[in-house]
């Protein structure tokens, strides 16, 4: 903390140490659409030794940015949670490291108990210990055949090996 | 773009102090519903002296998980508070340490001016200076009967240095 508070009392602001996540087996870049959508999948923020990823709203997108799983929630929502998987590891991340959740499901009472359902049950497959906290709403989401978008923040520390 | 040299791909990775935030005394826990829903009513992450707690969207339910105040947008409201209220007391914190909150207004049009008195009210009430920084957005909630759903981020230092580092 010594450190921040020398580099307050400079005049100089310097970025902060960030990057954006992205994995390509799995999930295309939003701005590589023919109709560019200007976001990274996710972004790194290290702070000193302690490492947020935030990752955006994902939903049931491959690896060529196409919709899967059309009027499917049950698979649709098990392709949102292996592609936010899927952007955990590509920081050496994974579930257990994610502190919150914000899931947008694009007809709520319809859905939620199958999502509350799939939920338990990958989370329980994980052994998650914390769960995360999480606000779970209805929305309208960017495409009109998705049913389910989640983001995500993980935390973790990294550490000199 | 690519900004990735700047971290050490040679970093190990080890899990943050981390735990679920509970308060049996006001709300139930979500997983223990009879359909369980996998979340923790809050986080508690603590970070060398620095805690921050990410307080789920809460909204009016009671000790044994049912929904209070069906129809009367102004108990929603206060009994919501109340629940964040229990929440950050069981972190020995309180709204004065809360930096953020998005608030769900289940019909903006209808309820935004009883929304807004209440928490004015509520927030005079403590004398909160600085107001927290907020979102309010109309969104339909996981129950049909809820009104308002409020979720929270509070931070404090659990050692004896002010915000500004000084002892």
């Amino acid at each position: 903390m010594q450190e921040i508070s020398a580099k307050v009392t400079l005049d100089t602001q310097l970025p902060i140490v960030k990057h954006a996540i992205a994995n390509y087996a799995i999930l295309n870049e939003a701005y590589d659409y023919p109709k560019p959508s200007s976001f990274s999948r996710g972004i790194r923020i290290q702070l000193l030794d302690v490492t947020i990823l935030l990752i955006s709203g994902t939903a049931s997108i491959d690896e060529h940015g196409i919709s899967i799983h059309t009027g499917d929630f049950r698979s649709q929502l098990g392709r949102t949670f292996k592609n936010i998987s899927g952007l955990l590891e590509g920081e050496h991340a994974s579930w257990h490291d994610v502190v919150r959740t914000t899931c947008y499901l694009r007809d709520i009472h319809r859905d939620y108990d199958m999502f509350n359902e799939e939920r338990t049950a990958f989370y329980r497959k994980l052994g998650l210990n914390p769960l995360p906290a999480s606000t779970d709403i209805e929305s309208t989401l960017c495409r009109p055949e998705l049913l389910i978008e989640i983001e995500a923040i993980a935390m973790l520390r990294s550490s000199e090996q | 773009m690519d900004t990735r040299s700047t971290i050490p791909e040679e970093l190990g990775h080890t899990p943050i102090r981390k735990r679920a935030i509970s308060n049996a005394a006001v709300l139930n826990e979500a997983y223990s519903d009879s359909k369980p829903s996998s979340y923790s009513r809050g986080i508690r992450i603590d970070l060398d002296g620095l805690t921050i707690l990410l307080i789920s969207g809460t909204f009016s339910g009671d000790e044994h998980g049912n929904t209070v105040h069906i129809g009367d947008f102004r108990g929603q409201m206060r009994r919501t508070l109340e629940n964040i209220t229990g929440l950050l007391a069981s972190e020995s914190c309180t709204w004065h340490d809360v930096v953020r909150t998005t608030c769900y207004l289940r019909d903006m049009d209808r309820d935004y001016d009883a929304f807004n008195e209440v928490r004015t009210a509520f927030f005079k009430g403590m004398s909160l200076d600085p107001l927290p920084a907020s979102t309010g957005i109309e969104a339909k909630l996981c129950r049909p009967e809820l009104l308002i759903d409020i979720e929270a981020i509070a931070m404090f230092r659990t050692d004896r240095k002010s915000s500004d580092g000084r002892e």
